[in-house]
């Protein structure tokens, strides 16, 4: 019994993390329109590389 | 639990097959505040763009009609609420090239077209009133070389006018309309290159600025300037920027406007050597300073929105069912907000756009399933009334079906982009096992060193290895599916006690299931 509710457990978390983020993503199209097919922004590499500085920098002060 | 399973198979067999709710393979996304887009006429393409100019009296539409080249309509009609108010045709049957509008100060309509007969090429000349009665044709220029191109700026009672003419060498010729002659025929150029697609416009202190297009064997397509002198002279011409043959080919103009003391001048061109059409820019600022050539977006044949005080641009660009037409505002050198507003999976194209107050109205061709092709209409004063569920671009007759398939299409497709992401996945883990032989990083909290993972492998993406992604659908879908990917592997991964090399490489595979799975949703939206 113990097993199986574990397995419905794993089974609505997964769901939860498809559907949930499905909804999350409609609603922020709701919120900000429907978002337009473009080429990704030149600065989006800058920004993945100073985010990446930030968290290889962060345990360093801790 | 078998009898939740089973309600759980016959609720989605309910969705699937019921007949109210099947739903449809592709769904529109309506340009949120615009209306519907109406049609108004049929028209063709032979002539390289029809005019449209709004005034008091109403919405003025310039166009050569008709279904063979040489036996075409010239026809004016004005336009109320789209609604046909007006329909004049001012030349018959006759073969027409380039065409001008202009509206004076006292609401004449002032037309000027150039035509080709047995005999030779000529420029042609009328103007009328609102509401209509009459018009007299003047045929103002003759001539037995090519006439082409024929474009002008209106100013007051004048109209400055310049073509395109073989004189052994396309050259640009400049002259002015005035009391139904031609006044002041000017040669602008003086060279064996080839002089093309002239345009003009006239400065805030009323000086003719003409720019055009020249091609040579050696440089390609030069985009030239020259002014006119008050000796009636023209300046040297200077180069503005480059051009393309590709754009010349397919119509392509020098669009021109006046905002303010600058002049900003549009045209279509290739950028850092490959073959797809931008958007230039170049500004010119009272003193005469020339700004570097601008790509603003992929696309062609763009104009400014007639009217308005701010540029805001209309354009035609590749889609996915054929060119699309694109609105948007240029604001603080770049543009803002970038609408498609020709919905659907017919190809829309030759976008002309004027302001009503601060409201726009843009139009674009469709062709004709019978023949021809037909103008098309759509603003921003009277939005579509849209649901919600239209706004996400889910069907509302049967929204929950078309969740279940975009969801189940999703779902696959984010497995097909996981795999072909193998090598990001094996370079990102690697470097990711790098640096967890740092204890430094090794003893951090499992929401760290998957936050770090997830960063690895984002930056990996962007190195030059075979590496596959969904479109990019702005940087807030962007950053919102990278925090979901993250949250959700966290979610599903937190309680797994055993953090071994088995573990990690499934990490590294559902947060890049998870981050192809949110990114894709709109593009499957829209497939």
């Amino acid at each position: 019994m113990e097993l199986e509710n574990k397995r419905y457990k794993i089974f609505f978390e997964i769901a939860l993390v498809f559907l949930g983020g499905l909804f999350l993503v409609l609603l922020s199209f709701i919120v900000g329109g429907f978002p337009y097919k473009g080429e990704p922004i030149s600065q989006l590499i800058w920004i993945e590389l100073i985010l990446l500085m930030i968290l290889l920098a962060l345990p360093l002060f801790r | 639990m078998v009898k939740t399973k089973s309600v759980g198979c016959l609720v989605i067999l309910l969705l699937l097959f019921s007949n109210p709710v099947v739903a449809r393979d592709y769904i529109e996304v309506w340009p949120q505040d615009w209306s519907d887009v109406t049609p108004l006429f049929k028209t063709s393409i032979f002539a390289n763009r029809f005019f449209v100019k709004n005034d008091s009296l109403g919405a003025s539409y310039l166009s050569t009609d008709g279904l063979y080249f040489k036996e075409l309509d010239l026809v004016y009609r004005t336009v109320n609420r789209q609604a046909i108010e007006q329909e004049v045709v001012l030349r018959s049957k006759a073969e027409l090239h380039g065409l001008f509008l202009g509206i004076d100060d006292r609401s004449n309509r002032h037309v000027v077209w150039s035509e080709k007969a047995e005999n030779g090429y000529s420029i042609n000349y009328t103007h009328f009133s609102i509401p209509y009665t009459d018009h007299m044709h003047h045929i103002i220029y003759t001539s037995n070389n090519t006439v082409q191109d024929i474009a002008a700026f209106q100013e007051n009672n004048i109209i400055h006018l310049v073509w395109s003419e073989r004189d052994k060498y396309f050259q640009i010729k400049y002259a002015q309309i005035s009391n139904n002659e031609l006044q002041f025929v000017e040669t602008v150029t003086d060279t064996n290159d080839i002089s093309v697609k002239p345009s003009i416009i006239l400065n805030d202190r009323g000086i003719p600025h003409v720019f055009w297009m020249e091609t040579s064997d050696s440089q390609g397509v030069k985009i030239l300037h020259a002014s006119r002198l008050s000796n009636n002279q023209w300046s040297m011409p200077t180069k503005i920027g480059l051009g393309t043959v590709q754009d010349i080919k397919q119509g392509g103009v020098i669009e021109l406007a006046r905002y303010g003391p600058e002049i900003f001048a549009l045209w279509a061109s290739t950028h850092r050597g490959g073959n797809n059409l931008y958007v230039s820019l170049v500004k010119f600022d009272s003193s005469g300073e020339i700004s570097e050539q601008e790509f603003l977006a992929a696309g062609s044949r763009a104009r400014f929105v007639d009217g308005t005080t701010e540029p805001q641009l209309v354009w035609q660009s590749d889609g996915q069912f054929g060119t699309e037409i694109r609105y948007a505002k240029y604001i603080d050198d770049h543009l803002d907000d970038e609408i498609n507003l020709s919905v659907g999976r017919r190809g829309a194209f030759r976008p002309e756009a004027y302001c009503i107050d601060s409201n726009v109205y843009v139009s674009w061709l469709h062709a004709d399933p019978e023949q021809g092709y037909v103008l098309h209409e759509i603003n921003n004063e009277y939005p579509k009334k849209i649901t919600t569920w239209r706004k996400v671009g889910i069907d509302e007759q049967a929204p929950f079906a078309h969740l279940l398939y975009v969801f189940i299409s999703t779902f696959m497709m984010a497995m097909v982009y996981t795999v072909l992401n193998i090598v990001v996945m094996l370079v990102g883990g690697i470097i990711y096992g790098l640096v967890l032989r740092y204890n430094i990083y090794a003893e951090q909290s499992f929401f760290y060193r998957l936050s770090l993972l997830s960063i690895i492998l984002m930056v990996v993406s962007r190195f030059p290895i075979p590496a596959v992604s969904a479109s990019f659908f702005g940087l807030v879908h962007h950053g919102l599916a990278y925090v979901l990917a993250l949250i959700g592997t966290y979610l599903l991964m937190r309680g797994v006690k055993n953090r071994g090399a088995f573990v990690n490489i499934a990490t590294i595979i559902i947060w890049m299931y998870l981050f192809q799975y949110f990114s894709l949703i709109p593009e499957v939206i829209l497939r």
